[in-house]
């Protein structure tokens, strides 16, 4: 699985560290760590928890154009 | 799966998605370890001549571990991660467990006034080891095709 920067450039841009972004969907440091770093595929339910927290859409974080 | 009884009676669960995750491959895990160890232990506690009564602890756990496993999987409608589900599986299968018990029987053969009859012995265990086998695999086959048929054609999509 791919590296996530979407997902840390949004987290960058709000100015949340890993920590907070985790506080703020309810889960722990290594789960965000995991997922930014590709190692972890997850659910809907938490992909949407971020979009929120980060004031994203889910295409926007974690859509992947197909490649040709 | 939401344990909501268990919420109530121990608390809110404290681990997130992935934690939980991590956590029910660890305790697939051990259970596996502790499957086949409690085979192992059996086979060992055979092997060397110790009677059903000095099993008969580990027996209990261990087809109750096989029991419950086997019943709740196919009422989810599951059967294997990798193997299929057809007479040629369940042949193979059955046909592994029989030389399993053919070999195992001839090894810890334990009546040297009888030899003439170890061969004779162990192609019986292994063949009777056979036909149970293939029977409980196609009865188990049967269920969980009709449960898979169920579950597949309940609750339709709303038009």
């Amino acid at each position: 699985m791919a590296k996530n920067l979407k997902l840390k450039a949004a987290r960058a841009e709000k100015d949340m560290t890993q920590a907070q972004l985790a506080a703020a969907v309810e889960v722990s440091r290594q789960t965000i760590n995991a997922i930014e770093k590709g190692e972890y595929n997850p659910t809907i339910r938490l992909c949407r928890a971020i979009c929120r927290a980060l004031g994203k859409t889910l295409d926007e974080l974690f859509w992947e154009e197909c490649e040709p | 799966m939401k344990r909501k009884w268990l919420d109530r009676l121990l608390g809110r669960e404290q681990l997130d998605e992935m934690k939980r995750q991590e956590m029910n491959g660890i305790h697939a895990d051990s259970m596996w370890l502790a499957f086949w160890g409690l085979f192992a232990v059996m086979m060992v506690q055979f092997g060397m001549g110790a009677g059903l009564r000095q099993y008969a602890g580990e027996l209990i756990v261990f087809m109750l571990l096989a029991v419950v496993t086997v019943a709740r999987e196919l009422y989810h409608g599951l059967w294997d991660a990798r193997f299929k589900p057809n007479l040629k599986t369940n042949l193979l299968l059955a046909l592994a467990a029989g030389a399993g018990v053919a070999v195992f029987n001839f090894a810890t053969w334990r009546y040297p006034e009888f030899e003439s009859s170890r061969l004779l012995s162990a192609g019986i265990a292994g063949g009777f080891t056979f036909v149970l086998t293939l029977a409980l695999l196609t009865v188990c086959c049967a269920f969980y095709k009709r449960r898979h048929r169920e579950l597949e054609s309940g609750e339709p999509d709303e038009e």
